[in-house]
């Protein structure tokens, strides 16, 4: 059997972050690991948090690309997936968590640990439909499975009370607040937008602006209050 | 070398008193442990996710270095601690809102209502002694009555149409609504009348829609002349500039990127401990000791009990971190068929006061944070089997995360949706707190903060004045012509952080004395949100925070260096002053 690699985020080390700090992490982690089969090599992972995470933002605003069609929600218009939101939760989930220890010395970023939660619940939620295009269950599942996934997700924090307690709560706010940012419009390194923003267009936002014309005046023509 | 005054931390208090001691001539090194912006216009995209992603964007809390990752704090319960690290603090993505805190939260306080508010937890002094300084601050920023947009008239309308009076004073009595009283410059020019303002042609609010990424408007305008009076804009260019524009005065040294580690202290026998300086590290691990006759921890309501804590300066009463309050916030959206404009303008222009419950303010948003906040809930998923939290509809049409369709048709046009935020003015309660991680988590700047809110446990008031706002917030939305309500019911969502290191007229249950003087060590003062003794009665903290500063800093100067008094005596010089603006120019700030 060839060795496992151990994984940690891509740019960050992960510090003095302390391994006995993520206790009852790993053994939530370890569990999603003994459940989706293992940690998979490297390749593997990026696939199956891509699409675990594609199918959270496909979930959440659901547009024509492949995952809102395998789930079966789908809209005329470009949604979520578009925008890069499954993006945007990755490198903020391995940025907030550069490390999770598992089950053994093996430590995953943080959208990896999370990637391997949301495949366990898809395949305690739907074996069978957890087969399919793509590499993590969760992308399988209908509108309605990944619903309660989410649902079980929120109802029964697998991580409570531990230090990245608030990590899952956050997930569909990431994939919100993703969805109708810049997204991956942005292109950082040359500080300039490459295209509109899927989610500007969604929802009507006019983008940057150094100001606009919407100054109606003051109150009752009050320009001070008394002291 | 021995400095006359040593300020941890430049966010929406420290820069204060070091901008006030400063003037009078004292030696004051600030240390800020996030970077310092010197060119916003030109290093802020002011793209939500470039800007806000709380982890990654340059407003966060974290060193310049955005490949470095972001400072980390334990949070074990569904909860954010939204703050901004920084020359500026978070004041950089504050929206100005400068309220007064309500009487009933200040001893000596005898109205009627006064057994509505958290009376156990009073400041350990009247109104009236705070009076001054809240007018000295109000001057200095300056404080001013907001303008109107078109989502401020739909707010001003619906709080109409539930028949609020409208307060015309700096401090309501009873319920009413009112423009906000806060710190952006008003429009003048083309501010706020097209679409490309510049400076200065345009002067203040430009209406551009981005308090929460930071205000650089208008283009080209020196740096004390932008619109917004976060501290990088008012206070910190009053105090690298006091010797232009101070007779006597003698400019503050300011160290961006330099993370205090520790307080040092001394002890002479049978005596009590007496701050002697501090420890920080530059980026790369460079390490510095500085000595001072005074030390000011500013550091924020999350850093300043780790700092002391980590520091091992004496926690006897064991209220070091606790108490922490953060206004239980709610969100509230109403969906319209007319324009309501929401994501142009200052933020949050209009409010309403329920003194003894809190308070509702709106708030504007762009497009990716209008996302956030409506897909933020500790209610679970809209429509499914509802979570343990105990909040409930309040006459909204729904309560928890918006999802899929449901987001989708929310999300449809960001102008037709008007916002209304919850200020809770909730209790102090002891369980509520920020300590060290317990397992031994540590960053470079030593144990990491964990900090604990049992949202769901709250004090019966708090509850009670929670869910009494959010229906107050829906009926105003109602009246306002909203044809959806949805109620958000966040999790701690911490964007007021306040009292963990609080104030109060008993050293039982508190961390500082009535001068904001740490109670166990002598030379320490304290001079940021968490020295608030209590909520602030819902009302938006950095204003008071910066009177109790100025207190603070005259309290110094007099018990310390033999200075005297100024407050009553004399009047404040304003940020935007002229001299200031010179100096501002002059010196490429």
């Amino acid at each position: 059997m060839p060795s496992r690699p151990t994984l940690h985020a891509a740019s960050d080390p992960p510090g003095r972050l302390d391994r006995r700090g993520f206790l009852a992490t790993a053994a939530v982690v370890g569990g999603a690991l003994v459940v989706a089969g293992g940690l998979p090599d490297e390749a593997e992972a990026a696939s199956l948090v891509l699409d675990g995470f594609n199918g959270l933002a496909a979930f959440v605003v659901p547009g024509f690309d492949p995952y809102s069609v395998r789930q079966g929600v789908t809209t005329k218009r470009a949604g979520g997936v578009d925008n890069g939101a499954g993006e945007v939760v990755i490198k903020t989930l391995d940025r907030a968590i550069p490390a999770v220890v598992g089950e053994t010395d093996l430590s995953v970023p943080g959208a990896l640990a999370y990637a391997l939660l949301l495949k366990s619940y898809a395949l305690s939620v739907s074996p069978l439909r957890s087969i399919g295009p793509f590499s993590n269950a969760f992308a399988n599942l209908t509108w309605q499975q990944k619903r309660e996934v989410l649902i079980r997700l929120d109802a029964a924090p697998p991580l409570e009370n531990t230090q990245i307690t608030f990590a899952g709560n956050a997930l569909i706010t990431l994939a919100g607040f993703g969805a109708y940012t810049e997204g991956t419009a942005w292109d950082a390194s040359q500080r300039r937008l490459t295209s509109l923003p899927v989610g500007w267009t969604l929802s009507k936002y006019q983008g940057v602006s150094n100001g606009h014309a919407d100054l109606i005046g003051y109150y009752g023509g009050r320009t001070e209050v008394e002291a | 070398m021995m400095r006359d005054v040593i300020v941890i931390g430049c966010g929406g208090g420290g820069p204060v008193v070091a901008k006030e001691l400063a003037e009078r001539g004292l030696d004051v090194l600030v240390l800020e442990g996030g970077p310092r912006f010197p060119d916003p216009e030109r290093e802020w995209s002011r793209l939500e996710n470039d800007a806000n992603n709380p982890i990654t964007g340059y407003l966060r809390v974290g060193p310049s270095d955005r490949s470095r990752p972001a400072y980390p704090r334990s949070l074990p319960q569904d909860s954010f601690v939204w703050q901004v690290s920084g020359v500026g603090g978070t004041t950089l993505h504050y929206y100005g809102n400068c309220p007064r805190a309500p009487l009933g939260t200040f001893s000596g306080y005898a109205g009627a209502d006064r057994d509505n508010y958290d009376r156990a937890h009073a400041f350990p002094f009247t109104y009236d002694d705070l009076l001054p300084y809240y007018e000295w601050v109000e001057a200095t920023l300056p404080v001013q009555t907001a303008a109107m947009g078109t989502k401020e008239a739909k707010f001003f309308s619906g709080a109409e149409g539930i028949g609020l009076p409208v307060n015309t004073r700096k401090q309501p009595t009873q319920p009413s609504f009112r423009p906000q009283e806060n710190a952006i410059l008003q429009p003048q020019g083309t501010a706020g009348r097209v679409e490309d303002p510049v400076y200065p042609d345009a002067q203040g609010c430009t209406f551009c829609g981005h308090c929460f990424q930071g205000c650089s408007m208008p283009s080209r305008a020196p740096r004390n002349l932008k619109a917004k009076r976060s501290t990088d804009n008012s206070y910190v260019p009053m105090m690298l500039t006091a010797d232009a524009w101070a007779s006597g005065g003698r400019s503050a040294e300011l160290i961006a990127d330099a993370f205090v580690q520790k307080i040092h202290t001394t002890t002479a026998l049978g005596g009590k401990p007496r701050a002697t300086g501090v420890t920080y590290e530059l980026p790369g691990g460079e390490k510095h000791r500085v000595e001072a006759k005074i030390v000011v921890l500013a550091a924020g309501a999350v850093e300043s009990p780790r700092l002391w804590l980590n520091s091992k300066l004496p926690n006897q009463n064991d209220w070091v971190g606790r108490g922490f309050t953060d206004h239980h916030l709610d969100w509230i959206v109403g969906t319209f068929d007319e324009r309501t404009e929401s994501s142009k303008g200052a933020s949050s222009s209009a409010r309403a006061d329920f003194p003894g419950y809190g308070g509702l303010e709106n708030g504007g948003l762009p497009s990716g944070l209008q996302a956030f906040a409506e897909t933020y809930s500790d209610s679970g998923i809209v429509g499914a089997r509802k979570n343990a939290s105990p909040a409930t509809l309040q006459g909204a049409d729904t309560i928890g995360r918006l999802v899929g369709r449901d987001l989708l048709e929310a999300m449809s046009d960001v102008n037709r949706v008007l916002n209304v935020l919850v200020l809770t003015d909730d209790d102090v309660e002891r369980s509520n707190r920020v300590r060290l991680e317990p397992v031994s988590l540590a960053d470079t700047n030593g144990t990491i903060p964990r900090v604990e809110v049992q949202h769901r446990k709250r004090s019966a008031r708090t509850f009670r004045n929670r869910e009494f706002l959010a229906g107050r917030a829906v009926q105003l939305l109602r009246a306002a012509g909203a044809k959806k309500v949805h109620r958000m019911d966040w999790p701690p969502l911490i964007l007021h952080g306040q009292s963990t290191m609080r104030m109060g007229t008993s050293a039982a249950d508190s961390v500082a004395d009535e001068w904001a003087q740490a109670r166990a060590v002598d030379g320490l003062y304290l001079a940021d949100n968490s020295v608030l003794a209590n909520g602030v009665g819902g009302a938006n903290p950095t204003l008071t925070t910066q009177a109790i500063a100025t207190r603070t800093a005259e309290r110094i100067f007099t018990q310390h260096f033999g200075g005297e008094a100024w407050v009553r005596t004399s009047a404040p010089v304003c940020s935007i002053d002229d001299r200031i603006t010179a100096a501002v120019i002059a010196r490429g700030l």
